[in-house]
């Protein structure tokens, strides 16, 4: 078992290395590529050599698993072994520099990824060039080699591997290649893999398209523009085709429009705009190496992206040019996680400031108020309580008692450390003012650099801590009062990023708040006359849906085909996520967990699975009953759409969506307060095609008391049942 | 001009100089309306003597508590206490305002039931629940407070029989440092007599202990005595948790929150001496919340407050019907509601205002009821303007109590009106007349 697996993820390893050339993690784009590798034996079998040797080499040395398994240590070696390969004919000693160069190619590249991994810079493939380089001059110098004459002659190779079908095949498309761009595009594509035919570039962008339809029209995008910036200065084109220069167009394109930053319009201009400069470096380094007697091969494109990206780092303002910050594989891929994540997910990482009380008060002043929120101070909030004829005070409002707020407890909105406790300031009369000390008795709590909180107008004497007192959400730290400029009693709240009394104010939302008894809120603002209430946790939710690493769920499922046992069991990966493994199907669901709500973040594995189920129906769960209360959310298409729908879709993703696939769950509450029997969730999911309805699908999932779950779909004639864990 | 009132003459001593401790002197303020609602119309269209309610006043009550509870704690149950007032349409109102029914006999079960309230929404509270009773409640989910072992057993024998699961609380009563002892009803803590009852419910399949309760009195004016029987109930509360790893729902801390009448024979007035319900909050839910009961396994605190909510909302509009002097000199009023109306005038100071202005002049006074009974005494003694007969007055704070424990006596029972938000006058109670009396007395027929 454990060997199987061992020889599976080294065969990944090996096929990986092949897609990683256009930067893909996917083994049947693979297949093609190694397809074409191998149209030049010599090449194909040198590059094959080589990459074994990296990867069993890596494996030998014990380096981390993870990257050899992805092809990241082995493509460079692959490449060597190709142009090696592609240069001399495959006798004896080229097997063995074949050999040698892929644990060469394997230190370089592991020294390269130590040298511009500090800079969080990919290594591309400059250890290829550095390698070939070495490699190739040697060559020259050893006895023993012979030069590849296959390369010229184009139709015998195709003829000794695939015989006269073959060879007719690549004359009838030839002869339907008329245009030179297009001649001269596949020539580049397949350039790539040391393999100078047309018919190896027309396999390559096949699969290219069936791999990334975006990377594909990048590659279109990348050639074209070279092309014509080629014919602009004037330079020869039939230089561009053959001295395999052309790809650095089509990888540079795919690069910065897909690859490292999010593909969008911004991505695709600026694909479109680092072509020329591409050109233009090729032409300068193609003459300044000219004395060394080295080829360009793929520096100009190396040089230009990691000038790029590393460049584009000291930017200030990301605008809607990103840089992808988890790398999933595909340009789609990364398109669609993006989309959804930095729509669901915009405060991901902010820290939960939560309202400083308990109970529902009511917003007297919101940012940017009338009375004293304005300027450099625009962004607080006056909290107070009023009764249900929206009157502050019982009686005639004359004595601070009257006030409802005053002498209520004031809690520290989040966990932090206290650096400013002022009381000693008499509370005012009601009415007057104190301008003098403006801000009157005042907490100021910092919860991380450059985060502080600053509560005011507390009541003289109450101010239970002092500064250098570590507090935690909920503590009480003060009494509401009337002190400083404050007419009548109420609770003065901001954040600011100085910890100084009279600091200006910080715009930064509030986490998790119940926005007039009935719509929850997340990281939001309130604002002037709502009334809000901080949230309550509610225990079986809590247990049932705060998932920690380790627990199993076991599930019963009865579908029309009969009766199965599946069992799920929660991971965290390194990165510290947490996702749901599926033990018979392989597949897993990444998860957040926030006190508020229960979210699914990425799915992959089988859609024929319960745990895809599950990942649909509790897609965005919220964690508290209310009433009537409707959560919606929206899932990325591409994990719900499939097929012609999405490849159709993916070509226009990077500028506009007209997929949409949305959820809506409401709730329900079985039982009574105290003995709540269960929590009922109905999911239902809707697929659109520019607004209209293309499919629709409905959930229950069913929480106990006792946490064990029921989960039915009556289309699919699902019922499955989960103990208590 | 109009033509000025006659008000016969009264004799008040002179106190020159600085004013006593008692202050200035007596001001009896009139009181015209109710509500926005002229007491005199009421008077004029619903007859005297009036039982009169204001819905706004209610819900006001509701609203105070609440928020003095819920910005302290966060699981917090009103449930209306039925033997307080259960006239339907008040507690509808409370219904409304989201609480449950407390009820201390079958009688107020079904009634309960009839305004709609959900079994599992009912407390089941008192000393004397029939078997018939009990099982109806289980039946119904409601909670059944143990108030002697008893009732245990018979519940027990009761759920073993029918074979039904009940869900049970235990009344307990302790020593909370004040006087009186409330120790008739519930099962002694100290003694062990609580510890008892919670161990043969646990130990009893059928039986599911789901919350703690204590009533420690009534018009209770110490903070302190709930801050005492909140940390008894919240330590128990946990040490049932340590011995049985269960964990109960609910305290629930009973009634006894004082309205803002004053008893009869206290020093000062019950508006300056009542602690206000922030107080009575505070001192109950920083109890439970600083004992060593777990944060995520605090119980929900049920208040079954009655008098404090419905007290202030009651008036009873009368008419004088005569005055004369006592052996003594002594002047003494006779009006038209009488200890039947309003019987918590045995242990209230009710204050009396006149509907109309008057000279302001005021002279010791006793006030009658019409009854032909020695004990009709409204008022023993108070400082009272001179009214003369027809002169209407309003007597206010009686809306707890006086409309379940009335009596029918040698008279019938007059109409009962509620004012509602919108100051529209509802009768909610029709006046009684002789048939609605005698309709259940059944005469033999050698008497017919």
């Amino acid at each position: 078992m454990l060997k199987n697996a061992t020889i599976s993820t080294f065969f990944q390893g090996v096929l990986r290395s092949y897609s990683q050339i256009f930067f893909s993690e996917s083994y049947w784009f693979a297949i093609p590529l190694v397809i074409v590798s191998f149209l030049d034996i010599s090449a194909g079998f040198a590059g094959l050599l080589s990459v074994l040797t990296a990867n069993i080499t890596a494996s030998l040395l014990k380096f981390d698993k993870l990257p050899t398994t992805k092809g990241f240590y082995g493509f460079n070696s692959l490449l060597v072994g190709l142009g090696l390969g592609y240069y001399y004919e495959l006798t004896f000693v080229i097997v063995v520099i074949a050999i040698l160069s892929g644990f060469l190619t394997l230190l370089i590249t592991i020294t390269f990824q130590g040298i511009l991994g500090k800079y969080y810079l990919p290594y591309l493939s400059i250890p290829f060039v550095i390698s070939i380089w070495i490699v190739l001059s040697a060559g020259g110098m050893l006895s023993g080699t012979e030069d590849n004459q296959s390369g010229v002659y184009v139709l015998n190779k195709l003829f000794i591997i695939g015989g006269h079908p073959l060879v007719n095949l690549h004359q009838w498309l030839v002869g339907k290649i008329t245009s030179n761009f297009v001649n001269s595009y596949f020539l580049s594509l397949g350039a790539i893999f040391f393999q100078f035919n047309v018919f190896a570039g027309f396999v390559v962008a096949v699969a290219l398209i069936f791999y990334s339809r975006i990377a594909f029209m990048l590659s279109l995008l990348g050639f074209s523009v070279a092309w014509l910036a080629y014919s602009f200065f004037g330079m020869d084109l039939t230089r561009l085709g053959y001295n395999y220069i052309g790809f650095n167009f089509i990888l540079g394109a795919i690069a910065i429009g897909g690859y490292f930053y999010i593909p969008s319009k911004q991505s695709f201009f600026w694909a479109f705009a680092i072509t020329p400069i591409i050109a233009l470096v090729s032409a300068g380094l193609f003459v300044l190496l000219k004395p060394f007697n080295l080829t360009l091969l793929s520096l100009p494109f190396n040089i230009i992206i990691l000038t790029f990206i590393y460049s584009l780092r000291f930017r200030t303002v990301q605008s809607q040019f990103k840089e992808v910050q988890i790398q999933e594989g595909t340009p789609e891929r990364n398109l669609y996680s993006y989309q959804s994540f930095t729509k669901r997910f915009p405060n991901f990482g902010w820290l939960q400031i939560k309202l400083p009380f308990f109970g529902e008060w009511h917003v007297s002043q919101g940012h940017n108020g009338e009375y004293t929120h304005k300027g450099e101070w625009s962004n607080a909030w006056d909290f107070v309580i009023i009764n249900r004829d929206l009157a502050q005070y019982n009686d005639n409002g004359n004595n601070l008692k009257d006030y409802y707020c005053f002498g209520q407890n004031v809690v520290a909105p989040a966990d932090g450390s206290v650096v400013v406790s002022e009381d000693g300031i008499d509370d005012n009369k009601i009415g007057d003012v104190n301008t003098f000390k403006n801000w009157g008795n005042t907490v100021i709590i910092k919860h991380a650099e450059g985060l502080y909180s600053k509560l005011s107008h507390l009541q003289k004497g109450s101010v239970s801590v002092k500064t250098g007192d570590n507090v935690h959400y909920g503590q009480v730290i003060a009494k509401v009062g009337n002190s400083g400029r404050s007419p009548y009693p109420h609770l003065h709240f901001q954040l600011q990023t100085t910890p100084y009394i009279g600091s200006k104010t910080l715009k930064y939302p509030l986490f998790a708040y119940l926005e007039n008894g009935k719509e929850l809120r997340t990281f939001s603002y309130p604002s002037k006359g709502q009334s809000v209430k901080p949230i309550e946790e509610n225990l079986i939710l809590k247990i049932t849906f705060n998932l920690m690493p380790g627990t199993k769920l076991n599930w019963n499922v009865k579908t029309s085909k009969g009766t199965d046992k599946i069992t799920w069991e929660v991971f965290t990966n390194i990165y510290n996520r947490s996702y749901i493994f599926c033990h018979d199907t392989k597949s897993i669901a990444n998860f957040r967990y926030d006190g508020v709500h229960f979210c699914f973040t990425h799915f992959d594995g089988d859609r024929k699975s319960l745990l895809y189920y599950f990942y649909l129906a509790a897609f965005r769960v919220p964690l508290l009953y209310i009433d009537g209360y409707v959560s919606t959310d929206s899932l990325p298409v591409n994990r719900t759409f499939a097929g012609w729908r999405l490849f159709l879709h993916d070509i226009t993703a990077p500028f506009f969506m007209y997929l949409k696939s949305d959820s809506s769950v409401r709730m329900k509450m079985i039982g009574s307060e105290f003995d709540v029997d269960s929590f009922e969730y109905y999911t239902k999911l809707t697929g659109y095609s520019f607004s209209r309805q293309v499919w629709a699908r409905e959930f229950k999932l069913v929480v106990n008391s006792d946490n064990s779950l029921k989960f039915e779909n009556e289309s699919l004639n699902l019922e499955a049942t989960c103990e208590s864990y | 001009m109009s033509k000025l009132m006659f008000e016969r003459p009264t004799i008040t001593r002179l106190n020159p100089g600085v004013p006593s401790k008692h202050g200035v002197g007596t001001v009896v303020a009139p009181l015209p309306f109710i509500d926005g609602v002229k007491v005199d119309d009421l008077l004029d269209k619903y007859g005297s003597p009036l039982y009169v309610f204001s819905e706004r006043t209610i819900r006001k009550g509701m609203e105070d508590i609440k928020r003095a509870f819920n910005l302290r704690y966060q699981k917090v149950q009103m449930a209306w206490s039925y033997k307080t007032n259960y006239l339907d349409s008040i507690c509808r109102i409370f219904h409304q305002e989201g609480s449950w029914a407390e009820v201390v006999s079958g009688f107020e079960y079904d009634k309960a039931i009839g305004n709609g309230v959900k079994g599992e929404n009912i407390i089941f509270n008192g000393p004397g629940k029939s078997i018939n009773d009990l099982e109806k409640a289980v039946r119904n989910g409601s909670f059944i407070h143990i108030d002697h072992i008893d009732e245990l057993f018979m519940l027990s024998d009761v759920c073993q029989r029918k074979n039904i699961e009940a869900r049970v609380a235990v009344r307990v009563n302790m020593d909370i440092g004040i006087y009186p002892k409330w120790d008739r009803f519930g099962l002694n803590y100290e003694n062990g007599e609580a510890w008892d009852a919670i161990n043969r419910i646990m130990m009893n399949p059928k039986l599911k202990l789901m919350g703690l309760h204590t009533h420690i009195g009534t018009y209770i004016m110490s903070v302190d005595a709930y801050r005492v029987a909140a940390t008894k109930l919240a330590d128990l509360t946990y040490n049932i948790a340590q011995k049985f790893d269960h964990h109960i729902s609910y305290i629930d801390m009973g009634g006894g929150f004082a309205s803002k009448n004053t008893l009869r024979g206290a020093y000062l007035s019950g508006e300056d001496t009542t602690p206000s319900f922030d107080e009575y909050a505070e001192a109950i839910t920083s109890a439970i919340i600083n004992s060593q009961i777990k944060p995520d396994k605090l119980p929900t605190l049920i208040l079954e407050t009655g008098r404090a909510l419905i007290d202030n909302a009651g008036y009873i509009a009368g008419s004088v019907l005569a005055n004369k002097h006592l052996s003594d000199g002594h002047r003494a009023t006779i009006v038209d509601v009488g200890v039947n109306l309003l019987f918590t005038s045995f242990w209230y100071d009710h204050k009396i205002h006149p509907v109309s202005i008057h000279s302001g002049l005021v002279e010791e006074t006793t006030i009658f009821g019409p009854l032909c009974m020695n004990i009709d005494v409204i008022r023993p003694s108070l400082m009272f303007p001179a009214l003369k007969r027809g002169d209407r007055f309003v007597i206010t704070r009686t809306g707890a109590y006086n409309n379940t424990q009335w009596l029918q006596f040698i008279t019938t029972r007059p109409n009962v009106v509620l004012i509602d938000q919108n100051r529209e006058v509802h009768v909610i109670r029709r006046a009684e007349t002789l048939e609605n009396i005698s309709a259940n007395e059944v005469i033999p027929e050698y008497l017919g």
